[in-house]
């Protein structure tokens, strides 16, 4: 039902397209094949009907149906009315009912159809806006989510209705249809104008296709014009939430930062609207272009049917017939609202086409290689070379090997490229050099390599879901309560969650209902209990970055203790600048100019004397001075 | 009533705006909306004219007639289009202009932040963002409404005169919109029970698009899951509204029931009157095309209204906040902040409650932190540390207690004086999308030489980051815009820096100043940052209170405050803290054994 619904939509299409491409060139010069441009244009039109498939076959036929009514009833309407008149001598019960019933039926139709439009339109947007984020989360590395042209296609193919020029493509989906239906409403008043005379219909609809084409593209160069600016409606939209933010509301308050956004705000937004603030002159000089146009012929055919029917004296309900749908035909087809919302809305579909261009082939490969062993694999960096940008590189050449089973903490200053070591690890980048094994095959090759690392990023996510769903988050697939239990309090805040109002099942989002929010240290916690969840389900490799950043003395220690005893058989990686807490760890190696600088166990580092001696005098000296002044306290009572 | 006198005080208000800002378009769209209404009348009664000409074959008349008649055709439809054009520079302009920055400052300047913590007050406040413009396009609609019911009041003159019986028709274009305003209850109140749902779709929509939580969203394989949940909370927004708006149109759909049986009788009146000869053809005509036009009339009233609707849900917000803003704007005569401390601050039996919750946040805490000190805060998380920095700040208002500076209580001094003299860098520190060198010079508006920036970058051991930054200090950080991806610990120093920029604060907070940073960065910084209140200290007797999990940067206070679940459960030196063996001395165990 549905397909057949497409494919006949599809042939209307094309036809109707044909009818307006015959007459687009009328006033204006031609430009470029004719023929082109049709195939264009119906591809471009079935691209937005193929949309409404999201729609569901009932939405669909229900908007056909009423958009069909609407279409045809102000000829239906034009035509009871002279029907009413030529029965004011006799009997008028039945034209007046008509006429009454009809101005119902207009009236309940365009009711309905704003309801079945919403029902399309919504079910449209929900389904592209989760095709964009499918789109945004399919590629194996996100270096090419994170570069700016990517970001600005995703800015646009949001379809984000915050400014009123942008619409949807569930809207233009919608207006897609009832474009083609318009005709139906066109054909239906021209039978009643040919009524009283077939040569009229032409008169009214070739500038009546004129003045739309014109219209049109004026409307679409000011919607390029938008696009184009979309750098700076981004910034001054950023600027406009900023005081909206927790985090910046209170620097904003303490340093007296508001005036200074807004002016930001507002340069951002000069930069962006001038051009179309200018462009609205000549749109507005160009609407009297379009009703000198309009008015010739409409005046011409009015004053002919006027005219003759007083002259002849025939009939006046047909003559009066054909004047209300004459003027039904420039509604019916010189309207651009549905027009607006088609070009308002295709720059989102547009970038989703190109997002699905560029982050396809960035797609992860299909797996060309396994791992057999149970245990945690053998991982190797053989001289990766990795830069965000390549003025910068971050690694030059580094080797490492991380064995199965052992604790390995990596320590460096900050920007020596710890984080970057973990990511290249994960996968989310690429080596621009070198090669990352586990167990002999490329870690890019392996299928569901992810699903072997449980990782604690440093700026892990805070999902805006429940205690539970943040940590089943961890590992892919179905929600193992017993498993979220276990990493709770493996992760040492059991009592925290007991405590709360519905337990895991809290949404951690004070904006929520019933919500709350963790604090720092309680979110690290979270965190960790993700990674201990996706160690719980299978998961070999632990990697901390900067678990306990957060975290005071006491649950930092206990939390290393506890680690011990459930990361046995695993390999874990510790990244921590917090040099009191990696002196457990089998072995230590210090990232220093994108390659190991030193490696060896806390003894032997600190022994050789080099960088990481240094760097844990220095944080170890004050505690000692505390010590020590702790023991002479002591001698002095 | 008191909020309909409040709605028509701001369309006042936003009109004489719009009148300031494009004196020109603000009359172009109003002598639209006139004109369009008077070419409306004429289409009636030209059309009257055309058929009574044809019927009594007057050739000349017929000619004029329909002339004048395809004129109002046109003539109303060109207005409009003009009409549409204009309102909407008119929005772009008073939205943008005026409306957004008048919100960013009563966002941004509100003395407390309670209005961005609380669900109440932040559904409102997400509510507002970026939608000025619909504030503005409500006024554009009331005037489109007004339009309306000129034309509604000629199609009365006009009908009145042609046959009193047309004017039937009016009463139940009445009825119509009282049922079609029960209609729009409905509608209303199903957009305030999808707000949450709506809330997590925006948010997992985001976490989708963001390259930040992407690396993770990676490596958790969680995209299909998020996908689901996403699409879950979607789907139950819409169910929603459309459920409201079935309602809404079951109402709208008995009203015009309503108004075209009044229709059909109104016009079965003037035709029994033709039978009679006291009516024409034309009449007939007229009422046909005036009635058809009037239904037009009131359902551009009605969408005008419902528009208005629309944009109750930004109103609402926009009204509360400008009364929030000022009920909560500080009033009467305020006390400046003292150029100098000479006794310090007084925390007097300090309370604070986040709102909505039952639990203190701090609860019963007294001390001195005497002027010219260093004050650590340390405590399990939780503890309300970080609150009590808040309250230092005066970013909340104690819910009882008081806080003295130099025996001025807070609540009496001007905050934004208070504020310009004190410095701060919190532990969600703000992420500035500009340029590294705006990023830090921020901290200080007033001041900020670049010998200031140098010594603030150099305080905050950023000197390396600003030497690798690829366009130096004109770098832009973030991604967001193009620019460089720097790690959370340069983020932090970035802050830290910011926070350096203001000469001498008298109150200076640090809220987990070093948590992201190594070891390297953290001793420098902490070396610098205590050089810094030190002499500081001897200039203006300020006071520097530093939140920290990190014993080393501690010990070195002048004053330790032990908190644990709100309270102040211990205070003094670390040596004095040491000996009397109590939570402090168990937890520096802890810390300093981990080193031995």
């Amino acid at each position: 039902m549905e397909c057949a619904f497409f494919s006949v939509a599809a042939d209307a299409a094309r036809w109707f397209n044909l009818l307006e491409n015959a007459f687009y060139p009328f006033p204006f010069p031609l430009s470029g094949l004719p023929l082109r441009r049709f195939h264009s244009l119906v591809r471009d039109r079935l691209m937005f009907l193929r949309l409404l498939r999201h729609a569901g076959p009932t939405v669909v036929t229900g908007l056909v149906a009423v958009g069909l009514v609407s279409a045809v009833l102000p000829a239906l309407a034009a035509a009871a009315t002279g029907w009413l008149l030529s029965s004011l001598s006799g009997d008028f019960t039945a034209p007046l009912v008509a006429v009454g019933g009809l101005l119902l039926v207009g009236q309940g139709c365009q009711i309905a159809s704003g309801l079945i439009g919403l029902a399309a339109t919504s079910r449209v947007d929900i389904a592209h806006r989760a095709e964009v984020a499918k789109v945004a989360t399919g590629t194996a590395t996100v270096d090419v989510i994170e570069r700016q042209d990517t970001q600005d296609l995703l800015g646009t193919a949001r379809a984000d209705l915050g400014e009123w020029v942008e619409k949807t493509p569930g809207q233009g989906a919608v207006a897609a249809l009832r474009i083609i239906l318009q005709y139906f409403g066109l054909t239906a008043s021209a039978v009643v104008v040919a009524a009283w005379s077939p040569w009229l219909v032409p008169v009214l609809i070739v500038p009546a296709l004129a003045v739309r084409a014109h219209a049109i593209r004026l409307w679409k160069r000011r919607f390029q014009n938008f696009v184009d600016g979309m750098e700076h409606h981004r910034r001054y939209r950023y600027w406009g939430e900023l005081p909206m933010n927790r985090s910046e509301a209170k620097e904003m308050r303490i340093f007296g930062l508001t005036e200074w956004a807004i002016g930001n705000h507002q340069l951002e937004l000069h930069r962006h609207l001038d051009d179309e603030w200018t462009h609205n002159r000549t749109m507005v000089l160009a609407q009297w272009m379009q009703t000198a146009a309009s008015l010739i012929p409409l005046a011409g055919v009015f004053c002919a049917v006027g005219y003759a029917t007083a002259v002849q004296g025939s009939p006046v309900g047909v003559a009066s017939a054909a004047l209300s749908a004459g003027w039904g035909i420039f509604t019916a087809i010189a309207n651009h609202g549905e027009t607006i919302n088609i070009e308002g809305s295709r720059a989102s579909l547009k970038a989703l086409a190109e997002l699905r261009e560029r982050l396809e082939p960035e797609k992860q490969d299909r797996s060309l290689g396994t791992i057999d062993s149970d245990g945690p694999p053998l991982v190797r960096f053989v001289g990766v070379e990795f830069g965000y940008d390549e003025r910068t590189p971050i690694m030059k050449g580094l080797d490492l090997e991380i064995r199965p089973g052992e604790t390995l903490a990596v320590v460096g200053f900050n920007g020596a490229g710890k984080s970057t070591l973990i990511k290249l690890l994960a996968g989310v980048y690429r080596p621009t050099g070198g090669g990352i094994t586990a167990d002999g095959v490329g870690t890019a090759e392996i299928e569901r390599w992810n699903a072997k690392l449980a990782i604690v990023f440093q700026d892990f996510v805070k999902y805006h879901l429940t205690v539970a769903e943040n940590i089943s988050l961890g590992f892919p697939g179905p929600a193992d309560p017993e498993l979220i239990g276990k990493a709770i309090e493996d992760a040492g805040f059991g009592d925290v969650v007991a405590r709360l109002d519905a337990g895991a099942d809290t949404p951690l989002d004070r904006s929520r209902d019933r919500g709350t929010d963790f604090s720092g240290g309680q979110w690290q916690q979270l965190a960790l209990a993700r990674a201990l969840y996706a160690i719980g389900r299978g998961a070999k490799i632990l990697v901390l970055d900067e678990p306990t950043a957060h975290l005071d003395v006491r649950t930092e220690k206990a939390l290393f203790d506890r680690l011990e005893g459930l990361t046995d058989g695993m390999t874990t990686i510790l990244v921590s600048h917090r040099l009191s807490t990696v002196r457990r760890a089998d072995r230590i190696v210090l990232l220093a100019d994108g390659k190991v600088a030193e490696s060896g166990t806390h003894a032997e580092l600190t022994a050789l004397g080099g960088d990481y001696a240094h760097m844990y005098r220095l944080q170890a000296e004050r505690y000692k001075s505390g010590y020590d002044d702790r023991l002479e306290a002591g001698e002095l009572r | 009533m008191k909020q309909l006198r409040a709605y028509a005080r701001m369309h006042r208000e936003l009109f004489a705006i719009s009148l300031k800002r494009e004196p020109r378009i603000t009359v172009g769209t109003m002598a639209c909306l006139v004109f369009g209404a008077i070419a409306f009348a004429v289409t009636g009664l030209s059309m009257k004219y055309v058929v009574d000409s044809m019927v009594e074959r007057d050739a000349t008349a017929a000619i004029i007639a329909a002339f004048l008649a395809a004129l109002s055709f046109t003539l109303d439809r060109s207005i409009s289009g003009v009409y549409y054009i204009l309102q909407r520079e008119l929005i772009d302009k008073v939205g943008h202009i005026d409306l957004d920055p008048a919100i960013m400052r009563a966002a941004g300047t509100l003395p407390e932040v309670d209005h961005l913590e609380h669900t109440e007050f932040l559904d409102r406040m997400t509510a507002l963002r970026n939608k000025a413009w619909a504030v503005i396009w409500s006024t554009l609609l009331v005037g489109e409404a007004c339009s309306m019911a000129l034309r509604l009041l000629l199609a009365l003159a006009i009908l009145g005169t042609t046959s009193p019986w047309l004017l039937l028709m009016l009463p139940c274009a009445a009825v119509q919109l009282i049922l079609d305003r029960r209609g729009q209850a409905h509608e209303k109140q199903s957009e305030l029970d999808l707000a949450e749902d709506k809330r997590i779709q925006d948010h997992l929509f985001e976490l989708c698009l963001s390259a930040s939580a992407g690396k993770e969203i990676r490596s958790t394989g969680a995209a299909p899951e998020l996908l689901e949940r996403y699409g879950a909370a979607a789907d139950r927004a819409r169910t929603t509204r459309l459920r409201g708006q079935f309602t809404g149109s079951l109402w709208r759909i008995a009203g015009w029931c309503v108004f075209a049986i009044g229709f059909t009788i109104s016009i079965g009146l003037v035709i029994a009157q033709v039978q009679r000869g006291t009516a024409t053809a034309g009449d007939v005509m007229l009422a046909a095309t005036i009635g058809a036009m009037l239904r037009e009339v009131v359902s551009r009233a009605v969408s005008s209204a419902a528009g208005a609707t629309g944009t109750i849900r930004v109103l609402e917000p926009y009204l509360w906040l400008r009364e929030y803003a000022e009920e909560h704007r500080e009033t009467g005569e305020r006390k400046p902040a003292p150029e100098r401390l000479t006794d310090g601050i007084r925390l007097r039996n300090l309370h604070f409650t986040y709102r909505g919750t039952e639990t203190p946040a701090v609860e019963g805490v007294s001390v001195d932190l005497p002027a010219g000190s260093v004050v650590a805060v340390v405590g399990e998380y939780g503890s309300g540390k970080t609150t009590l920095m808040k309250l230092l700040a005066g970013l909340h208002r104690p819910s009882a207690g008081a806080i003295e500076v130099d025996g001025t209580d807070l609540s009496e001094m001007d905050i934004e004086s208070w504020r310009s003299s004190m410095s701060a860098t919190f532990q969600d520190f703000g992420r500035y999308h500009t340029t590294f060198a705006e990023a830090i010079a921020i901290g200080d508006l007033r001041g900020g030489s670049a010998a200031a920036l140098d010594a603030a970058v150099a305080a905050a051991d950023a000197d390396s980051l600003r030497s690798r930054l690829p366009d130096g200090d004109q770098t832009q950080l973030g991604t967001r815009f193009g620019g460089v991806e720097i790690s959370e610990g340069q983020w932090q120093k970035v802050a830290l820096a910011r926070s350096c920029m203001r000469p001498a604060p008298l109150l200076f907070l640090l809220d987990e100043p070093t948590a992201s940073l190594d070891a390297p960065s953290e001793q420098a910084v902490f070396d610098s940052y205590m050089a810094r209140s030190k002499q500081i200290a001897s200039a203006t007797g300020s006071i520097t209170v530093i939140v920290s999990h990190r014993f080393s940067t501690v010990a070195g206070a002048d004053l330790i405050l032990v908190m644990k679940h709100g309270r102040l459960i211990e205070s003094g030196g670390h040596d004095a803290l040491l000996s009397a063996g109590g939570t402090y001395a168990e937890l520096y165990g802890i810390h300093a054994a981990s080193y031995s």
